[in-house]
């Protein structure tokens, strides 16, 4: 499977490591020259591309057009949306997004209905946890 | 007419006045409170800190009450971000985003949302003034409070005089096309279907002004 992953940072980085170890072919897109370089490092691949992850042109020189899935996994939510914008306008590849307000999953989901974005939202994960510990009988 | 702007930088702020004058409801969204300083004294409208990709801040702004949606951040993201939870989760009818990038703003526009592309507007008008061309330069011309705009004549007023329209102090007709030819207005000018009028209007006369051309528009039309 060829994966494009939109954000360098530690869950880009972490998830980038783990897809390659599974075989995976994988291409991730960071702004940050400095941060791309130490992930080429760290993963001791040449899988950076370093641009703006919400600029057409670098998602399909990163290989958006052949991509089976693309995550959007920067720590903002307008990017990850644009990026999600850009995936369902020139690709048919799944498309999974992280958010940090739980709120704007509803603006993710409404993008495309018949093939809805996969929307995480780790507050949301972490407020069901908490629920679940509180209502869960000793 | 209840109108939300998000950004309260130099564009935000200005329309924000501009809309205050012509005697609009006004709610400005910003993060930055000393933002708001742009407003000056004599703003009426109301002031909200807090970001604008956030349905709760939009929600105590009023945006389920609006009528128009701004979004003019200095980030073309959360533009597009703000406008596309006011038009899905608050079925706002009229929203224009400002992106300064032209691809994505074309993009955008397939989605519902008025985009105005800075980029692309100024780029024309610093060509028109270097050019020397006649019209766009005209367009262009506005000085402190007064607007030019310029509107298309309908069939419904056809035949009319260039003094029917005008309006003592608040709307002056100054120049009128007709196909490549523009000539400067006189009170009895007879206007015909089609033909193109570049009027002075006051900021209080806008909406008036709106009406009366319904195909109107501010001289900063999308490029």
């Amino acid at each position: 499977m060829f994966v494009l992953i939109v954000g360098g940072g530690k869950v880009g980085s972490y998830l980038t490591r783990a897809l390659v170890a599974q075989g995976h072919e994988v291409v991730i897109v960071e702004k940050a020259e400095r941060k791309a370089r130490l992930l080429e490092q760290l993963l001791e691949r040449n899988v950076t591309l370093v641009g703006d992850g919400c600029d057409p042109l670098v998602l399909e020189q990163g290989g958006l057009k052949r991509a089976d899935v693309v995550i959007a996994d920067t720590g903002d939510d307008e990017d990850n949306l644009v990026v999600c914008l850009i995936t369902k306008k020139n690709s048919t590849a799944r498309c999974i997004a992280r958010v940090n307000n739980p709120r704007n999953k509803l603006i993710f989901e409404s993008l495309d209905e018949q093939n809805p974005v996969t929307v995480i939202s780790s507050t949301e994960v972490i407020l069901d946890a908490i629920h679940k510990h509180v209502t869960s009988p000793v | 007419m209840r109108y939300l702007i998000v950004g309260c930088g130099r564009v935000g702020s200005t329309l924000a006045k501009l809309l205050d004058a012509d005697g609009h409801e006004v709610i400005v969204v910003d993060e930055d409170p000393n933002a708001f300083k742009r407003l000056g004294q004599k703003f009426k409208g109301h002031v909200v800190v807090g970001t604008g990709i956030d349905y709760d801040v939009l929600k105590h702004a009023g945006a389920a009450q609006a009528g128009g949606f701004v979004a003019v951040t200095n980030g073309d993201n959360r533009n597009v971000m703000a406008a596309l939870i006011a038009q899905r989760m608050f079925h706002i009818k009229k929203i224009v985003a400002r992106i300064y990038d032209p691809t994505r703003g074309m993009m955008y526009r397939e989605l519902g949302i008025d985009t105005v592309c800075p980029t692309t507007t100024g780029a024309k008008m610093i060509r028109d003034v270097l050019m020397e061309a006649p019209w766009d330069t005209l367009q262009s011309f506005d000085f402190g409070n007064v607007t030019s705009l310029t509107a298309t004549v309908g069939s419904s007023d056809a035949g009319k005089r260039v003094s029917d329209f005008e309006r003592a102090g608040r709307i002056r007709i100054a120049a009128i096309r007709t196909g490549k030819s523009v000539r400067v207005a006189a009170n009895d000018t007879v206007l015909a279907e089609g033909d193109e009028i570049n009027a002075i209007v006051a900021p209080e006369a806008i909406s008036e002004f709106a009406q009366t051309f319904a195909g109107a528009r501010i001289p900063e039309k999308v490029g």
